[in-house]
Protein backbone atom coordinates (compact mmCIF):
# COMPACT_ATOMS: atom_id res chain seq x y z
CA UNK A 1 0.00 0.00 0.00
CA UNK A 2 3.05 2.42 0.88
CA UNK A 3 4.73 1.20 -2.11
CA UNK A 4 2.03 2.20 -3.99
CA UNK A 5 1.34 5.41 -2.58
CA UNK A 6 4.86 6.65 -2.97
CA UNK A 7 4.74 5.06 -6.44
CA UNK A 8 1.89 7.34 -7.20
CA UNK A 9 3.59 10.38 -6.03
CA UNK A 10 7.07 9.48 -7.74
CA UNK A 11 5.69 8.49 -11.25
CA UNK A 12 5.51 12.11 -12.65
CA UNK A 13 8.85 13.11 -11.82
CA UNK A 14 10.39 9.47 -12.33
CA UNK A 15 8.76 8.94 -15.43
CA UNK A 16 12.29 10.60 -17.55
CA UNK A 17 11.37 8.06 -20.58
CA UNK A 18 8.03 7.70 -20.57
CA UNK A 19 5.01 10.59 -20.88
CA UNK A 20 3.28 10.31 -17.22
CA UNK A 21 -0.39 9.97 -18.09
CA UNK A 22 -3.52 11.44 -16.91
CA UNK A 23 -4.00 8.87 -14.85
CA UNK A 24 -1.07 9.16 -13.15
CA UNK A 25 -1.11 13.39 -12.54
CA UNK A 26 -4.66 12.51 -11.37
CA UNK A 27 -3.91 10.21 -8.96
CA UNK A 28 -1.15 12.74 -7.43
CA UNK A 29 -3.73 15.53 -7.74
CA UNK A 30 -5.80 13.12 -5.54
CA UNK A 31 -3.09 12.68 -3.16
CA UNK A 32 -2.02 16.42 -2.39
CA UNK A 33 -5.85 17.83 -1.76
CA UNK A 34 -6.33 14.80 0.42
CA UNK A 35 -2.62 16.07 2.55
CA UNK A 36 -4.02 19.46 1.94
CA UNK A 37 -7.47 18.48 3.62
CA UNK A 38 -6.10 16.07 6.22
CA UNK A 39 -3.97 19.41 7.51
CA UNK A 40 -7.37 21.21 8.37
CA UNK A 41 -8.92 18.57 10.11
CA UNK A 42 -8.58 18.33 13.63
CA UNK A 43 -9.77 14.75 15.45
CA UNK A 44 -9.62 14.69 19.21
CA UNK A 45 -10.62 11.99 21.73
CA UNK A 46 -11.02 13.79 24.98
CA UNK A 47 -9.80 12.34 27.48
CA UNK A 48 -8.88 12.97 31.02
CA UNK A 49 -8.40 12.49 34.90
CA UNK A 50 -11.29 13.91 36.86
CA UNK A 51 -11.16 13.75 40.99
CA UNK A 52 -13.48 13.00 43.45
CA UNK A 53 -15.43 15.85 45.25
CA UNK A 54 -14.29 16.19 48.40
CA UNK A 55 -18.28 16.92 49.83
CA UNK A 56 -20.27 15.35 52.51
CA UNK A 57 -22.46 12.51 50.71
CA UNK A 58 -26.23 12.47 50.59
CA UNK A 59 -27.83 9.38 52.78
CA UNK A 60 -29.58 8.10 49.81
CA UNK A 61 -28.71 5.55 47.39
CA UNK A 62 -28.92 7.10 43.84
CA UNK A 63 -28.34 5.66 40.44
CA UNK A 64 -27.46 7.38 36.89
CA UNK A 65 -28.67 6.14 33.55
CA UNK A 66 -26.52 6.92 30.75
CA UNK A 67 -28.05 7.46 27.46
CA UNK A 68 -26.00 5.91 24.23
CA UNK A 69 -26.07 9.93 22.92
CA UNK A 70 -24.56 10.89 26.05
CA UNK A 71 -22.09 8.03 25.68
CA UNK A 72 -21.22 8.34 22.09
CA UNK A 73 -21.16 11.63 21.87
CA UNK A 74 -19.01 13.05 19.41
CA UNK A 75 -19.19 17.21 17.78
CA UNK A 76 -18.47 17.39 14.30
CA UNK A 77 -18.15 20.43 12.89
CA UNK A 78 -20.04 21.40 10.39
CA UNK A 79 -19.33 24.91 9.31
CA UNK A 80 -17.42 25.70 5.84
CA UNK A 81 -16.07 28.85 7.80
CA UNK A 82 -14.25 26.49 10.44
CA UNK A 83 -11.59 23.89 10.68
CA UNK A 84 -12.96 20.34 10.30
CA UNK A 85 -12.73 19.59 14.00
CA UNK A 86 -14.10 15.94 15.18
CA UNK A 87 -14.25 16.08 19.05
CA UNK A 88 -15.25 12.94 20.79
CA UNK A 89 -16.48 13.91 23.93
CA UNK A 90 -18.79 10.41 25.09
CA UNK A 91 -16.14 8.22 27.13
CA UNK A 92 -14.61 11.25 28.94
CA UNK A 93 -18.61 12.49 29.84
CA UNK A 94 -19.29 8.56 31.12
CA UNK A 95 -15.98 9.19 33.17
CA UNK A 96 -16.34 12.21 34.69
CA UNK A 97 -20.07 11.52 35.92
CA UNK A 98 -18.94 8.17 37.48
CA UNK A 99 -16.50 9.43 39.34
CA UNK A 100 -18.72 12.93 40.09
CA UNK A 101 -21.75 11.12 40.85
CA UNK A 102 -20.92 8.44 43.05
CA UNK A 103 -19.37 10.46 45.72
CA UNK A 104 -22.14 12.87 45.92
CA UNK A 105 -24.14 9.95 47.79
CA UNK A 106 -23.74 6.71 49.98
CA UNK A 107 -24.59 4.19 47.53
CA UNK A 108 -24.22 4.46 43.93
CA UNK A 109 -25.78 2.09 41.16
CA UNK A 110 -26.38 1.87 37.16
CA UNK A 111 -29.06 0.83 36.16
CA UNK A 112 -29.48 0.37 32.33
CA UNK A 113 -33.48 1.08 32.19
CA UNK A 114 -34.16 4.95 30.74
CA UNK A 115 -36.86 6.51 33.13
CA UNK A 116 -37.71 8.54 30.22
CA UNK A 117 -38.17 5.76 27.74
CA UNK A 118 -40.39 3.83 29.94
CA UNK A 119 -42.98 6.41 30.82
CA UNK A 120 -44.00 5.95 34.93
CA UNK A 121 -46.01 2.43 34.69
CA UNK A 122 -43.56 0.58 33.01
CA UNK A 123 -40.29 1.97 34.91
CA UNK A 124 -39.34 -0.80 37.35
CA UNK A 125 -36.41 -0.77 39.58
CA UNK A 126 -35.56 -1.86 43.43
CA UNK A 127 -36.85 0.32 45.80
CA UNK A 128 -33.41 0.67 47.27
CA UNK A 129 -32.98 3.58 45.19
CA UNK A 130 -34.30 6.60 46.18
CA UNK A 131 -32.87 8.60 42.48
CA UNK A 132 -32.33 8.03 39.13
CA UNK A 133 -29.90 10.88 37.57
CA UNK A 134 -30.21 11.48 33.83
CA UNK A 135 -27.81 13.88 32.16
CA UNK A 136 -27.84 14.49 28.51
CA UNK A 137 -25.69 17.13 26.50
CA UNK A 138 -27.76 19.67 24.64
CA UNK A 139 -25.17 21.81 23.19
CA UNK A 140 -21.54 21.99 22.98
CA UNK A 141 -19.37 24.79 22.01
CA UNK A 142 -15.72 25.95 21.27
CA UNK A 143 -13.95 29.32 20.52
CA UNK A 144 -10.61 29.21 19.30
CA UNK A 145 -7.98 31.36 19.54
CA UNK A 146 -7.81 32.28 16.19
CA UNK A 147 -11.51 33.10 16.03
CA UNK A 148 -11.59 35.19 19.52
CA UNK A 149 -8.08 37.15 18.73
CA UNK A 150 -7.03 36.08 22.83
CA UNK A 151 -4.83 33.19 23.35
CA UNK A 152 -6.97 30.72 24.79
CA UNK A 153 -9.31 27.90 23.51
CA UNK A 154 -12.72 27.87 24.95
CA UNK A 155 -15.42 25.40 25.35
CA UNK A 156 -19.24 25.67 26.58
CA UNK A 157 -21.26 22.78 27.89
CA UNK A 158 -24.93 23.13 28.08
CA UNK A 159 -26.32 19.76 30.03
CA UNK A 160 -30.63 18.93 30.94
CA UNK A 161 -30.04 17.26 34.38
CA UNK A 162 -33.11 15.62 35.22
CA UNK A 163 -33.95 13.47 38.45
CA UNK A 164 -36.31 10.54 38.61
CA UNK A 165 -37.86 9.11 41.54
CA UNK A 166 -37.69 4.66 41.61
CA UNK A 167 -41.88 5.21 40.11
CA UNK A 168 -40.37 7.07 37.24
CA UNK A 169 -41.85 10.30 38.50
CA UNK A 170 -39.79 13.47 36.79
CA UNK A 171 -39.27 15.33 40.29
CA UNK A 172 -36.74 17.59 38.93
CA UNK A 173 -35.86 19.07 35.35
CA UNK A 174 -33.40 21.82 35.00
CA UNK A 175 -30.61 23.23 32.55
CA UNK A 176 -26.97 23.95 34.04
CA UNK A 177 -23.76 25.30 31.84
CA UNK A 178 -19.95 24.51 32.03
CA UNK A 179 -17.07 26.81 30.90
CA UNK A 180 -13.61 25.75 30.24
CA UNK A 181 -10.56 27.49 29.27
CA UNK A 182 -7.23 27.20 28.62
CA UNK A 183 -4.18 29.27 27.28
CA UNK A 184 -2.48 28.16 24.43
CA UNK A 185 1.21 27.52 25.11
CA UNK A 186 4.47 27.14 23.07
CA UNK A 187 4.83 23.86 21.71
CA UNK A 188 1.24 22.81 22.58
CA UNK A 189 -0.61 21.16 19.51
CA UNK A 190 -4.58 22.91 19.27
CA UNK A 191 -5.71 18.72 20.18
CA UNK A 192 -4.08 19.14 23.71
CA UNK A 193 -5.43 22.46 24.47
CA UNK A 194 -8.64 21.32 23.10
CA UNK A 195 -8.77 18.52 25.17
CA UNK A 196 -7.60 20.46 28.20
CA UNK A 197 -10.40 22.84 27.76
CA UNK A 198 -13.13 20.25 27.38
CA UNK A 199 -11.36 18.82 30.79
CA UNK A 200 -11.85 22.07 32.68
CA UNK A 201 -15.45 22.44 31.55
CA UNK A 202 -16.36 19.20 32.89
CA UNK A 203 -14.73 19.54 36.15
CA UNK A 204 -16.51 23.04 36.22
CA UNK A 205 -19.59 21.26 35.45
CA UNK A 206 -18.75 19.06 38.71
CA UNK A 207 -18.14 21.84 40.97
CA UNK A 208 -21.82 23.53 40.00
CA UNK A 209 -23.59 20.00 40.27
CA UNK A 210 -21.44 18.91 43.72
CA UNK A 211 -22.59 22.46 45.32
CA UNK A 212 -25.90 23.41 43.54
CA UNK A 213 -27.18 19.91 43.21
CA UNK A 214 -29.18 20.20 46.85
CA UNK A 215 -30.48 23.95 46.15
CA UNK A 216 -32.40 22.84 43.27
CA UNK A 217 -35.34 24.15 44.61
CA UNK A 218 -37.55 20.68 43.49
CA UNK A 219 -34.64 18.61 45.11
CA UNK A 220 -34.44 20.97 47.82
CA UNK A 221 -38.02 20.69 49.04
CA UNK A 222 -37.87 16.49 48.26
CA UNK A 223 -34.77 16.28 50.27
CA UNK A 224 -36.55 17.91 53.32
CA UNK A 225 -39.08 15.70 53.66
CA UNK A 226 -37.03 12.20 52.56
CA UNK A 227 -33.91 12.57 54.12
CA UNK B 1 48.73 26.44 3.30
CA UNK B 2 48.68 26.77 7.50
CA UNK B 3 49.10 30.86 7.01
CA UNK B 4 45.69 30.57 4.84
CA UNK B 5 44.39 28.21 7.06
CA UNK B 6 45.18 30.22 10.28
CA UNK B 7 43.60 33.61 8.63
CA UNK B 8 40.48 31.75 7.26
CA UNK B 9 40.41 30.70 11.30
CA UNK B 10 41.11 34.18 12.44
CA UNK B 11 38.43 35.46 10.50
CA UNK B 12 35.75 33.15 11.21
CA UNK B 13 36.38 33.44 15.10
CA UNK B 14 36.37 37.61 14.61
CA UNK B 15 32.84 36.90 12.73
CA UNK B 16 31.55 34.55 15.50
CA UNK B 17 32.65 37.08 17.91
CA UNK B 18 30.39 39.55 16.34
CA UNK B 19 27.97 37.43 15.44
CA UNK B 20 27.60 36.58 19.60
CA UNK B 21 27.85 40.39 20.51
CA UNK B 22 24.84 41.27 18.06
CA UNK B 23 23.18 38.23 20.12
CA UNK B 24 23.66 39.08 23.80
CA UNK B 25 23.56 42.57 23.02
CA UNK B 26 19.76 42.13 21.12
CA UNK B 27 18.64 39.01 23.63
CA UNK B 28 19.14 41.57 26.64
CA UNK B 29 16.42 43.73 25.73
CA UNK B 30 14.14 43.31 28.48
CA UNK B 31 13.86 44.27 31.61
CA UNK B 32 11.79 43.85 34.90
CA UNK B 33 10.32 45.61 37.51
CA UNK B 34 9.75 44.01 41.15
CA UNK B 35 7.46 45.63 43.99
CA UNK B 36 6.55 44.16 47.19
CA UNK B 37 4.44 45.50 50.30
CA UNK B 38 4.87 43.13 53.41
CA UNK B 39 2.16 43.71 56.05
CA UNK B 40 3.41 40.75 58.27
CA UNK B 41 6.37 38.72 58.97
CA UNK B 42 6.59 35.34 57.06
CA UNK B 43 7.31 32.63 59.76
CA UNK B 44 7.44 29.31 57.79
CA UNK B 45 8.28 26.53 60.13
CA UNK B 46 10.33 23.63 59.18
CA UNK B 47 7.69 20.80 57.79
CA UNK B 48 5.54 23.45 56.82
CA UNK B 49 4.40 23.94 53.13
CA UNK B 50 3.68 26.46 50.73
CA UNK B 51 1.08 26.76 47.38
CA UNK B 52 0.97 28.79 44.32
CA UNK B 53 -2.01 28.94 41.94
CA UNK B 54 -2.85 30.94 39.26
CA UNK B 55 -6.15 32.75 39.05
CA UNK B 56 -7.63 31.57 36.42
CA UNK B 57 -11.37 33.50 37.03
CA UNK B 58 -10.96 36.48 34.24
CA UNK B 59 -12.93 35.91 30.92
CA UNK B 60 -10.51 37.90 29.47
CA UNK B 61 -6.99 35.95 29.67
CA UNK B 62 -5.84 33.07 32.31
CA UNK B 63 -2.47 33.15 34.30
CA UNK B 64 -0.59 30.86 32.42
CA UNK B 65 0.00 27.53 34.31
CA UNK B 66 3.76 26.79 33.13
CA UNK B 67 4.50 30.45 34.72
CA UNK B 68 3.18 28.84 38.07
CA UNK B 69 4.95 26.40 37.79
CA UNK B 70 8.01 28.39 36.81
CA UNK B 71 7.51 30.43 39.85
CA UNK B 72 6.97 27.12 41.67
CA UNK B 73 10.04 25.79 40.95
CA UNK B 74 12.12 28.73 41.35
CA UNK B 75 10.73 29.23 45.35
CA UNK B 76 11.63 25.37 46.09
CA UNK B 77 15.31 25.76 44.29
CA UNK B 78 17.87 25.88 46.12
CA UNK B 79 19.51 25.03 49.58
CA UNK B 80 16.78 25.75 52.36
CA UNK B 81 14.41 23.63 50.35
CA UNK B 82 10.92 25.20 51.12
CA UNK B 83 8.36 22.73 50.19
CA UNK B 84 5.91 23.72 47.31
CA UNK B 85 2.93 21.78 46.58
CA UNK B 86 2.21 21.01 42.88
CA UNK B 87 -0.83 23.32 41.99
CA UNK B 88 -2.56 20.31 40.16
CA UNK B 89 -2.06 18.19 43.02
CA UNK B 90 -3.35 20.53 45.31
CA UNK B 91 -6.36 21.51 43.19
CA UNK B 92 -7.32 17.89 42.76
CA UNK B 93 -6.91 17.12 46.56
CA UNK B 94 -9.28 19.80 47.07
CA UNK B 95 -11.47 19.75 44.08
CA UNK B 96 -14.28 21.31 43.57
CA UNK B 97 -13.25 24.28 46.32
CA UNK B 98 -9.80 25.58 44.25
CA UNK B 99 -11.60 25.42 40.90
CA UNK B 100 -12.31 28.73 38.76
CA UNK B 101 -15.91 29.50 40.00
CA UNK B 102 -15.10 28.53 43.84
CA UNK B 103 -11.53 29.32 44.41
CA UNK B 104 -11.85 32.05 47.05
CA UNK B 105 -11.08 35.43 45.95
CA UNK B 106 -10.33 36.87 49.63
CA UNK B 107 -8.58 35.86 52.95
CA UNK B 108 -11.84 36.28 54.25
CA UNK B 109 -13.88 34.05 51.78
CA UNK B 110 -10.80 31.61 52.85
CA UNK B 111 -11.53 32.07 56.36
CA UNK B 112 -15.56 31.00 55.63
CA UNK B 113 -13.99 27.87 53.01
CA UNK B 114 -12.09 26.56 56.08
CA UNK B 115 -15.34 26.10 58.14
CA UNK B 116 -15.36 23.06 55.93
CA UNK B 117 -14.17 19.90 57.94
CA UNK B 118 -13.03 18.31 54.57
CA UNK B 119 -11.35 21.11 53.61
CA UNK B 120 -9.52 21.92 56.51
CA UNK B 121 -8.76 18.45 56.85
CA UNK B 122 -7.03 18.48 53.66
CA UNK B 123 -5.31 21.48 54.02
CA UNK B 124 -3.93 20.13 57.42
CA UNK B 125 -2.36 16.80 56.07
CA UNK B 126 -0.81 19.36 53.39
CA UNK B 127 0.66 21.16 56.38
CA UNK B 128 0.20 24.01 54.78
CA UNK B 129 1.39 27.71 55.51
CA UNK B 130 1.04 30.29 53.06
CA UNK B 131 -0.81 30.08 49.60
CA UNK B 132 0.64 32.60 46.61
CA UNK B 133 -1.89 33.50 44.42
CA UNK B 134 -0.96 35.06 40.90
CA UNK B 135 -3.02 37.03 38.78
CA UNK B 136 -1.94 38.52 35.32
CA UNK B 137 -0.43 37.66 31.66
CA UNK B 138 2.38 37.88 29.31
CA UNK B 139 1.07 39.79 26.34
CA UNK B 140 2.01 40.39 22.73
CA UNK B 141 2.09 43.71 20.99
CA UNK B 142 3.74 45.65 18.53
CA UNK B 143 4.31 43.13 15.54
CA UNK B 144 6.13 45.01 12.24
CA UNK B 145 8.39 43.81 10.37
CA UNK B 146 7.63 41.32 7.14
CA UNK B 147 9.39 37.46 6.04
CA UNK B 148 8.95 35.67 2.61
CA UNK B 149 10.62 32.40 2.75
CA UNK B 150 10.59 30.16 -0.94
CA UNK B 151 11.78 26.41 -1.42
CA UNK B 152 15.16 26.49 -2.22
CA UNK B 153 16.37 30.07 -1.08
CA UNK B 154 15.03 30.47 2.40
CA UNK B 155 13.28 33.22 4.30
CA UNK B 156 14.79 36.94 3.97
CA UNK B 157 13.23 39.53 5.95
CA UNK B 158 13.03 41.09 9.71
CA UNK B 159 10.36 41.00 12.43
CA UNK B 160 9.84 42.62 15.79
CA UNK B 161 7.48 42.35 18.61
CA UNK B 162 6.92 43.36 21.63
CA UNK B 163 6.11 41.48 25.09
CA UNK B 164 4.65 42.81 28.24
CA UNK B 165 4.10 40.34 31.60
CA UNK B 166 2.02 42.09 34.21
CA UNK B 167 1.99 39.81 37.25
CA UNK B 168 0.51 40.14 41.19
CA UNK B 169 1.26 37.56 43.62
CA UNK B 170 -0.90 37.92 46.91
CA UNK B 171 0.74 36.02 50.24
CA UNK B 172 -2.10 34.41 52.30
CA UNK B 173 -1.81 32.70 55.93
CA UNK B 174 -3.55 30.03 55.45
CA UNK B 175 -3.57 28.92 59.51
CA UNK B 176 -4.59 32.93 60.35
CA UNK B 177 -6.33 33.73 57.19
CA UNK B 178 -4.59 37.00 56.19
CA UNK B 179 -3.14 38.83 53.52
CA UNK B 180 0.52 38.60 54.54
CA UNK B 181 2.34 40.50 51.44
CA UNK B 182 2.15 41.64 47.98
CA UNK B 183 4.45 41.13 45.17
CA UNK B 184 4.03 42.83 41.47
CA UNK B 185 6.63 42.11 38.46
CA UNK B 186 6.33 44.25 35.93
CA UNK B 187 8.90 43.05 32.87
CA UNK B 188 8.63 43.85 29.21
CA UNK B 189 11.34 43.27 25.95
CA UNK B 190 11.80 43.53 22.42
CA UNK B 191 11.85 40.37 20.41
CA UNK B 192 13.67 40.39 16.53
CA UNK B 193 13.70 37.58 13.82
CA UNK B 194 15.88 38.58 11.23
CA UNK B 195 15.92 35.93 8.25
CA UNK B 196 18.73 35.28 6.11
CA UNK B 197 18.28 31.58 4.78
CA UNK B 198 16.97 30.93 7.75
CA UNK B 199 15.00 32.89 10.28
CA UNK B 200 17.30 33.79 13.79
CA UNK B 201 15.18 34.05 16.83
CA UNK B 202 16.22 36.94 19.07
CA UNK B 203 13.61 36.73 22.18
CA UNK B 204 13.61 38.63 24.90
CA UNK B 205 11.87 36.07 27.09
CA UNK B 206 9.92 38.28 29.26
CA UNK B 207 7.61 35.74 30.56
CA UNK B 208 10.47 33.81 31.93
CA UNK B 209 12.48 36.89 33.29
CA UNK B 210 9.04 37.82 35.44
CA UNK B 211 9.10 34.48 36.72
CA UNK B 212 12.42 34.67 37.53
CA UNK B 213 12.06 37.99 39.24
CA UNK B 214 8.57 37.12 41.02
CA UNK B 215 10.09 33.89 42.59
CA UNK B 216 13.55 35.22 43.67
CA UNK B 217 11.05 38.06 45.48
CA UNK B 218 9.10 35.06 47.21
CA UNK B 219 12.02 32.83 47.99
CA UNK B 220 13.82 35.71 49.98
CA UNK B 221 10.22 36.52 51.66
CA UNK B 222 10.05 32.88 53.23
CA UNK B 223 13.63 32.14 53.18
CA UNK B 224 14.35 35.08 55.61
CA UNK B 225 11.76 33.29 57.87
CA UNK B 226 12.98 32.56 61.36
CA UNK B 227 13.41 28.63 60.34
CA UNK B 228 12.37 28.22 56.32
CA UNK B 229 11.05 24.89 55.24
Amino acid sequence: MTANLLHLIAAPFLSIKRTPTIKTWAGLSLVIVALILSGCSKALVVSGVFPKPLVQPMALSASAFYSSELRQHSYIEASKDRRKWTIQTGQAQYDFFETLLPALFENWQIIQQDPRAAGESAFNISDDIDLVIRPELKDFQYSLPTESRSKVFEVWMKYNMQVFKNDGELLADWYISAYGKTPSAFMQSDTDAMNAAVVVALRDLGANLSINFKQVPELKSWLEHNQ
Amino acid sequence: MKAKLGVFTANSWSISAQLAFVIILLNGCASVTIDEHQSAATDLQAGQSIVVLGRRHSPNYETEPDLISCVGESIGSGDNGIRVIDEQEFVDQLYPWFEPRMAPLSPKRLRYLLKNPQVQSTLQRLNLKYMVWIDGKTETSNSSGSMACSPGAGCFGFGKWDDKSDYEASVWDYQDPKLVANVSADAQGTSYMPAIVLPIPMLARVQANACKGLGAQLRSMFVGSPNPG
